[in-house]
């Protein structure tokens, strides 16, 4: 059943350091919600435990991505789509870039923040695999003060994380350094390389109208050819004439299977 | 007290702080376009525009939306004419029951807006999060293209 509205309470300070104090006076009452995409549906299913929250949604204290010159600094609030439309992100940290792309709908990556993935601590979530694997440094406040931990100490067990009480997780720093390696990342469970319901073709018809574009410098990750149509509405195959194969795999389990053995080749190349 | 400026027009909204965007603006702006599917951010049917971003307002509380513009369904026609994507979504037959329709037509509005010549993966990913149980998506997918061929940019 559906929560009532009127038991619940929200606030919505107009500052971080308004947000803290309250955290700091009444510890355990407050809970903080950002873009609501886990803690509204709770709310929806009328099992929302905590009666008072405080929004952090477009505080811009925790809205920003700073670029220094060893490393690159992401607000706690920003949200998945201000991940994917950031070009340094893309171009430094692509796993981030394209596990944000991975995260929910469109309208939800419009709402749910990078901070709020880690906080919720969901074994399920999609960013922390990259974070972890680009050995993140978290930065959390409280009217106590700053402290920095590194991420992978953050995570205790399941939805249990290193916060405090009265803390807010404020940034991500993610330390680059990554000259010599090679970055690739795979969701498991997935069809075509995103999380996409709409998908209105057979298997028959995906390995006929797929073409599989070749690696090279300029095409480092793999990608089926979608120059497709546009002059002919209506038809889906391809029908351009770039160099492209055909999708070489049978299937996408085929696909996955074939794409393990590829990773030590890519790592040796 | 709450104001929010609602398809242009600004409104005075009193509601508790946590009731949904969407109840807000079926029952006390009498919006109906909006509808609720699963209430919980996953079928699209209840999408709606906030600051131009594509948002399920069922996750949305009344309060975050202080002094944002939102944009229904019904705020997309102009002068009680179709909008050229519902136009295309009519020809085309996009719709049959119509509850993702008012979704699926601001999800093309907010894909258009930043591809205007969208290809067919960046339309099957910018519809990702609207669920329809009865076209099988291909004529919707049709009446998207045809909305970009006809120059239909939010």
């Amino acid at each position: 059943m559906r929560s009532d509205a009127t038991q619940y309470d929200l606030i919505a300070p107009r500052s971080l350091d308004a947000v803290l104090q309250i955290l700091a006076d009444s510890p355990n009452r407050y809970a903080p919600i950002a873009g609501g995409t886990e803690l509204m549906v709770a709310f929806g299913a009328g099992r929302l435990q905590p009666k008072k929250l405080v929004s952090l949604w477009n505080l811009s204290e925790l809205r920003f991505i700073e670029e220094r010159p060893d490393a690159i600094i992401i607000g706690a609030g920003s949200t998945f789509t201000d991940l994917r439309r950031n070009s340094l992100i893309a171009r430094e940290l692509p796993l981030l870039s394209q596990a944000a792309s991975w995260t929910g709908s469109i309208a939800n990556q419009n709402r749910a923040t990078l901070g709020g993935n880690i906080v919720n601590a969901s074994p399920a979530a999609d960013s922390p695999p990259a974070l972890l694997a680009y050995d993140a440094t978290l930065t959390l406040v409280s009217t106590r003060g700053t402290r920095s931990m590194p991420y992978r100490d953050f995570h205790l067990s399941y939805k249990k994380t290193a916060l405090a009480e009265d803390e807010l997780l404020h940034s991500i720093t993610v330390f680059c350094n990554f000259n010599g390696y090679i970055q690739w990342i795979r969701k498991v469970g997935h069809f075509q390389g995103r999380d996409r319901r709409s998908r209105p073709y057979s298997r028959r018809h995906h390995r006929r109208h797929t073409h599989w574009r070749r690696q090279s410098a300029r095409n480092p990750g793999t990608s089926y050819c979608n120059r497709a149509i546009s002059s002919q509405p209506g038809r889906y195959s391809c029908d351009h004439r770039c160099r492209t194969r055909r999708n070489p795999y049978r299937s996408p389990s085929h696909r996955r299977h074939s794409q393990h053995s590829e990773i030590p080749r890519r790592g040796c190349r | 007290m709450i104001r929010l400026t609602v398809n242009g027009q600004g409104r005075t909204i009193e509601a508790p702080p946590m009731k949904r965007l969407l109840d807000v603006l079926r029952e006390d702006l009498h919006l109906t376009g909006a509808k609720e599917g699963c209430g919980e951010g996953e079928c699209g049917s209840c999408s709606v525009l906030m600051n131009g971003d594509l948002v399920n307002s069922c996750l949305v509380p009344i309060l975050q939306t202080e002094g944002a513009q939102i944009t229904t369904i019904e705020g997309l026609a102009i002068d009680e004419r179709l909008h050229p994507i519902q136009q295309c979504f009519l020809s085309e037959g996009g719709a049959q029951c119509g509850i993702c329709t008012p979704g699926m037509i601001l999800a093309t509005y907010h894909l258009l807006e930043r591809y205007p010549q969208p290809t067919l993966l960046q339309i099957q990913e910018g519809l990702s999060g609207n669920l329809c149980r009865c076209t099988g998506y291909t004529r919707i997918f049709n009446a998207v293209q045809q909305a970009a061929l006809a120059g239909a940019t939010g």
